[in-house]
């Protein structure tokens, strides 16, 4: 059974199209690595997946649950919940501490009684190596550990699948590492995982499989080994040779 | 020269006249904050008719003048069968006029919120109003608040119109007394400093504030 399910979805920005006709399965518990150049669509087309951004047309699934169109605002909202999201720029909210970060959704969206929601808040951090900074604010935390604490955010929700768009690309060299072994021990765990990232490397060792995207369409979709050592697609290809010689 | 026994035998009056005028400053504080934020959130409305319902008000509001709109009310409104005691004429006069201008401070500050932030909180499933109530006014505290106190004290200093409908604020009290007295330069003096203590606690009230929020930045 696929937890997200995207059927002949297209989106387009005026009259921009920026996604064409992407259809895609992504199984329980499968991590799925999604690549290509600036302006494919990829961050679109994770936005979509949580209505962030609404589809032109087509149908995406959540668990089998079609979400956005005519949906009721409420049922929106609860299908939301159970989709994680992990943005390049951190978005952590700087008046609340790190717990209070992972705290928030938990205490605020789910009613969860606050003595409870700090146990498992702080169980997160430590998951994420964080356990010495929950009093800290985002502010005094460096980019990396701000990456774990929203990370832990997400996870408080108890997702059935977590997005990440380039969660790793405002981050300096030195703090990428500690951020991906996050996200691989989550992979670990068998979380459901949809990952926009230019970290070759990570789609490679950690995807179950990669999908390239360029304008708006999938161009190939295939297992980690057989897309970077013997791709089908010339467009592959081309953009295969541009970012492993650069 | 100034004749300083006149001043401390009227000081207690116009002490008390304070009372007035902050009183009717505060209860206008407390009605167009509320008010302003409610435009506010009606001018950021997806909604064409809220959002150009709210626009008009502002227009209207901020074009025209506060004495004009405060005969239009204390004097106007009786003929619609409304007739309003000068103290609520007053406040409410006031509260009309500055959630006009609370609104546009307000929105301003809501719309220098990042978007990631708004983003960060759909995305863990809030929905409007808690996303509101958790991060939106909690962020717009802090860039809202030097136009906010700004606008408190032109509310406060504003309020000595009101002396004009008869209400015995610090204004109409000064006046009262140097009709009588003629002693036009203690009373003024007097009257000037007493507003200058009360915007002051404004003043100081805001810069307590900011050291209060400043453990955090917007990025
Ligand atoms: N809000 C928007 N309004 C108009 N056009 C948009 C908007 N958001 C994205 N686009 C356009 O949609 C296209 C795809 O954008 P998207 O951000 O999904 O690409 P991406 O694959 O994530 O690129 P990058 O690797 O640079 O992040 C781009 O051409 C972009 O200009
Ligand atoms: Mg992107």
């Amino acid at each position: 059974m696929s937890i997200v399910s995207f059927r002949d979805v297209s989106k387009t920005f005026g009259s921009h199209p920026v996604l064409r006709n992407v259809s895609l399965d992504i199984e329980e518990g499968q991590v799925v690595a999604i690549i290509g150049p600036s302006g494919a669509g990829k961050s679109t087309l994770l936005r979509c997946v949580n209505q962030l951004e609404r589809h032109s047309t087509g149908e995406i699934l959540i668990d089998g649950t079609p979400i956005g169109g005519n949906q009721r605002k409420r049922d929106l909202i609860r299908l939301r919940q159970t989709v994680g999201m992990v943005f390049q720029s951190f978005n952590l909210w700087p008046h609340l501490s790190a717990l209070g970060n992972v705290m928030e959704g938990p205490v605020t969206v789910l009613k969860t009684p606050v003595a409870i929601a700090r146990q498992q808040a702080e169980a997160l951090l430590k998951q994420v190596g964080l356990a010495d900074h929950a009093a800290k604010y985002p502010g005094q935390l460096s980019g990396g550990q701000q990456q774990r604490v929203a990370i832990a955010r997400a996870l408080a929700m108890k997702p059935r699948v977590m997005l990440f768009d380039e969660a790793t690309s405002a981050l300096d060299p030195e703090m990428v590492q500690e951020v991906l072994r996050v996200m691989e021990s989550l992979a670990a765990d068998g979380m459901t995982m949809l990952v926009v990232t230019h970290e070759m490397g990570f789609a490679r060792k950690v995807a179950d499989r990669v999908v390239l995207m360029a304008n708006g369409q999938v161009v190939e979709e295939d297992a980690p080994e057989t897309f970077f050592t013997n791709p089908k697609e010339e467009r592959s290809r081309a953009f295969l040779s541009r970012v492993l010689s650069s | 020269m100034i004749d300083w026994n006149f001043m401390v035998t009227y000081s207690p009056r116009l002490l008390k006249a304070c009372e007035v005028t902050f009183g009717i400053s505060v209860t206008s504080l407390a009605f167009s904050t509320v008010a302003g934020l409610g435009i506010a959130l009606l001018r950021l409305s997806s909604r064409r008719i809220l959002s150009s319902a709210a626009w008009i008000y502002v227009w209207i509001v901020r074009g025209t003048p506060l004495l004009l709109q405060l005969f239009a009310i204390y004097y106007a409104m009786p003929m619609t069968g409304l007739r309003l005691d000068p103290w609520t004429a007053g406040i409410l006069t006031l509260s009309l006029n500055s959630s006009a201008y609370f609104s546009e401070i307000f929105r301003s500050a809501i719309q220098s919120i990042p978007t990631g932030q708004t983003e960060a909180a759909i995305a863990i499933g809030m929905g409007p109003l808690q996303t509101l109530r958790r991060i939106v006014i909690p962020l717009s505290l802090r860039p809202a608040l030097p136009p906010y106190v700004g606008q408190a004290i032109t509310l406060l200093k504003n309020s000595s119109l009101v002396s004009i409908i008869a209400v015995p604020d610090l204004m109409q009290t000064a006046q009262s007394i140097y009709s009588t007295t003629f002693k036009v330069v203690e009373v003024m003096l007097m009257t000037g400093i007493l507003y200058l203590i009360m915007t002051s606690l404004l003043q100081i009230a805001q810069t307590s504030l900011e050291r209060r929020l400043s453990y955090y930045t917007v990025k």
